[in-house]
């Protein structure tokens, strides 16, 4: 097990502001030399388990995304949800343990200027988007995290159908009463995955909206939260089903 | 189901800024303790409506809170029929803005409920709720949660000498994350010497530290835009996480309560030192 240590907030802003002129280390090179210069990090409780850390991986034609998630608690361990809002953390994994995997899986494009602003998109965290949706690793662990909350599916299964389209992702994403609400989070899931190895109609994107908008209207009346799990799963068969 | 002050039930729910009920009201405090092991939420509830107390007497009603942090994706209900609750959060799971809802919820069926304060424009007079219906909603209450916050005002101030000024200038600087308070380099070395001691500890706090935050709190007040820097932004939320209306309230007050009242260090290090 290795400590890792974050980047500290300068040391972050100096890569972020030297973007342009680092575009061949982004592209072919390493930053492993930073880690010869102790006073850029800060110490952490956090640690790579390198093994773990080495399913991380994809290729140009597989993005390999789900066993990518899969791994990523186990790859680097000790991190809080309070820690993996923090940009020093995920900066510094993209750009030392994780180049490879960021390059790969987000390709940098040719052009310098749009690199530039790839790269400060997938290699850094700013705000909440991102985190949770564009920093190369952060995203992994926080898709890892709204999954874990769901019952009645393994990690993987979940996974699976919360990773299967984007659009239906970010639709759960973007509602707070879904994602962060874990009993109604676990039965619009399980319907997911009903859906992901029947005939997927679920994932349809008009159909999808439809579903969630008549959850916000279901949930605008009552209180989801109030809810027993059996009572979630008969709203959520209703809005399904309407 | 956040508190929207335009939104209308087909039923009648007791809101602050409604008309459903004329004369009765609802309301519901959070507060937030934060120490080592955890944060502890204290959250009571009050209503003037005997029938809505009825209901949560007899089981067919609760106080629900609930807590919603959208940077961690944490949410968690309370709920009781007691007129107060307490609850242990793990502190690794908060950080940013943290929500409190506060509502009465039918937690059953509830038949031909009706109330004399419920306003007569309603037309019918006897109303059923189903599970999960509201009964009575308050506003959204919110704090913010960072390790920051709760560190002392100090630790966004950063002493650093400037060659430019003599022995006893100095300046303030907050265009950057942290407040620079400038002394020349002879004074630094001396503070720097000295901090160690309490009762210099004490003096520095009420001499150029608290003329520095209250510079940085005025300077706050006329410009919003400094919260872009990180003392601008933990300052601001202190300031809210203490319920002070910034616009309203003296940058000296504020710098006060910020500060924890540094007189009263003043007196327990000097002040009754001298008269002993």
């Amino acid at each position: 097990m290795l400590d890792i240590n974050l980047f500290k907030e300068v040391t972050v802003r100096t890569l972020y502001e030297a973007v342009p002129n680092n575009l061949d280390v982004y592209r072919n090179g390493s930053f492993e030399h930073l880690l010869a210069d102790s006073s850029l990090f800060l110490a952490s409780a956090c640690k790579l388990n390198e093994e773990a850390a080495l399913q991380i991986d994809c290729t140009a034609e597989d993005d390999n995304e789900v066993a990518c998630c899969l791994a990523v608690t186990s790859a680097v361990e000790g991190v809080t949800a309070y820690l993996a809002r923090d940009e020093r953390l995920w900066a510094r994994l993209t750009h030392i343990e994780f180049l490879n995997y960021a390059r790969t899986r987000w390709p940098i494009p040719k052009d310098d200027e749009k690199a530039i602003s790839h790269i400060r998109k997938h290699m850094f965290a700013r705000g909440s988007r991102g985190v949770e949706r564009d920093n190369a690793i952060s995203r992994l662990w926080w898709m890892t995290n709204i999954c874990s909350k769901v019952s009645g599916l393994s990690l993987e299964q979940s996974l699976e159908a919360f990773l299967h389209q984007s659009d239906v992702r970010a639709s759960i994403i973007e509602r707070p009463t879904t994602s962060q609400n874990s009993v109604v989070l676990s039965a619009v899931v399980n319907k997911l995955h009903e859906s992901y190895v029947d005939d997927q109609a679920l994932f349809e994107r008009e159909k999808f909206r439809g579903v969630m908008k008549r959850l916000n209207i279901e949930g605008g009346i009552r209180l989801l939260e109030a809810l027993d799990s059996h009572e979630i799963k008969k709203v959520v068969d209703k809005v399904c089903t309407s | 189901m956040k508190f929207d002050r335009s939104k209308t039930f087909p039923y009648p729910v007791l809101r602050p800024y409604s008309d459903d009920y004329v004369d009765a009201e609802f309301q519901a405090l959070a507060e937030f303790v934060i120490d080592e092991v955890g944060i502890k939420v204290a959250c009571s509830y009050q209503t003037s409506s005997i029938e809505l107390q009825q209901q949560i007497a007899l089981g067919f009603a609760k106080y629900v809170s609930i807590i919603s942090c959208r940077e961690t994706y944490f949410r968690t209900v309370l709920s009781t029929d007691q007129a107060a609750l307490e609850s242990i959060l793990d502190a690794n799971s908060l950080r940013g803005e943290v929500t409190v809802d506060a509502y009465i919820v039918a937690t059953k069926d509830i038949k031909n409920y009706g109330s004399p304060d419920i306003n007569p424009e309603f037309g019918k007079k006897r109303f059923n709720f189903l599970p999960g219906e509201i009964l009575a909603q308050d506003e959204t209450l919110s704090i913010y949660i960072e390790r920051d916050l709760f560190r002392p005002i100090s630790s966004v101030f950063e002493l650093v000498k400037s060659d430019s000024l003599s022995l006893g200038e100095w300046r303030v600087s907050l265009e950057q994350d942290h407040v620079h308070i400038e002394v020349s380099s002879v004074m630094k070395e001396s503070i720097d010497n000295n901090r160690s001691s309490q009762s210099v500890r004490s003096v520095l706090l009420n001499s150029i530290y608290f003329s520095a935050v209250v510079h940085a709190i005025q300077r706050l007040k006329d410009d919003s835009d400094l919260q872009e820097f990180k003392w601008g932004k933990i300052m601001e939320r202190q300031i809210h996480n203490q319920h002070i209306e910034l616009a309203t309230t003296d940058a000296y007050v504020i710098a006060q309560k910020l500060m924890k009242h540094p007189l009263a260090i003043l007196n327990n290090y000097i002040l009754k030192a001298d008269y002993a």
